[in-house]
């Protein structure tokens, strides 16, 4: 009799104690939520800013390949009439003019070849935009996980409205491992895988 | 300078641009574009081209699934592929090497080197 009077009282001693932690746990829950609500309402809003990095740099990319286009276009229209004039100088004999001509047609084709340079660094923006296609894959990711924890810490709350949905990404694929270098290490590499799997009986 | 007419497979408008004037550099002024492997596919069907410049990370259709879709048709099997993409691991590669590609460069790439490409390709064809 006395030794169930004392399991009884240790019971009820773990019981009290059992629910002392859930309580404890319970206020920790709720004290996570906010947090969890307001880091996972940034996520869109990040999302949204790197959408407008890339559609900016895409257009300002895209002017400065018009202009790059516009001057090598004119360059070569340069570079063909004083072509014209080098070979009428040399039928008229006129060495000297000869030699200006062919100055002018010089500095001519490296302005050509320095703006075909400036659009081959553009290819920047495509890397870049993948790059930042990844990072906003990886913000979605933990978006989708913060809103998997805010179902757990929201046990005894009402159930507040999912933030509104961001709007739908357009489709793109993207290479998580783009890097933007210019020197051509990367191509010597590659070549020489190319020239093992070639030489492979 | 050898005819060629090219078909530049690419997702990105700005890179698109940058190829058709890297070629116009290198001299080859019959250049037409796709947006991804679906949009070259139908292309493909219209026009005859003979050489495929193709980009590897694309929205729908992919690189590797157009070069698989080309090699497997007996119009276009035989058609010069040159791969231009950021992917520069081994595997990746090897994968495109199998699929049917004749040549590989990685972005960022220069004009010599697409035009290096361009004529070890056309010299084994």
């Amino acid at each position: 009799m006395e030794t169930n009077k004392q399991l009884a009282v240790a019971l009820r001693d773990e019981l009290r104690g059992l629910r002392q932690s859930i309580n404890s746990m319970l206020v920790q829950f709720h004290r996570l939520h906010s947090p969890i609500r307001e880091s996972q309402e940034k996520m869109p809003v990040a999302s949204q800013q790197l959408q407008k990095i890339t559609a900016e740099t895409e257009a300002a990319t895209n002017r400065v390949l018009d202009m790059a286009e516009a001057i090598t276009g004119r360059e070569s229209t340069l570079i063909t009439k004083l072509s014209a004039l080098h070979d009428q100088a040399v039928r008229l004999g006129a060495a000297a003019l000869d030699e200006e001509i062919s100055a002018c047609r010089a500095l001519s084709e490296q302005n050509r070849n320095d703006t075909f340079a400036i659009m081959e660094a553009l290819q920047f923006q495509d890397i870049t935009s993948q790059q930042i296609n990844h990072t906003m894959d990886l913000l979605q990711d933990i978006e989708s996980r913060l809103g998997s924890l805010l179902e757990v810490v929201e046990v005894d709350q009402e159930l507040s409205p999912p933030p509104d949905k961001p709007e739908v990404k357009k489709q793109t694929a993207y290479d998580p491992n783009a890097q933007f270098t210019l020197d051509q290490t990367g191509q010597k590499d590659v070549d020489s895988v190319i020239n093992s799997f070639r030489a492979k009986p | 300078m050898a005819q060629l007419k090219i078909l530049a497979v690419d997702d990105s408008p700005t890179m698109r641009r940058i190829i058709v004037n890297t070629l116009k550099r290198a001299g080859y002024d019959d250049v037409a574009e796709a947006t991804d492997g679906k949009d070259a596919l139908a292309k493909m069907k219209v026009e005859k081209f003979n050489f495929v410049i193709t980009d590897w990370n694309m929205p729908g259709m992919d690189g590797l699934a157009f070069v698989q879709a080309l090699r497997s048709d007996p119009e276009t099997k035989s058609v010069p592929i040159l791969m231009v993409t950021t992917r520069s691991v081994k595997d990746d590669i090897m994968e495109a090497l199998k699929a049917g590609v004749n040549n590989y460069v990685v972005k960022p790439f220069t004009p010599d080197t697409i035009k290096e490409k361009i004529d070890q390709v056309l010299a084994k064809a």
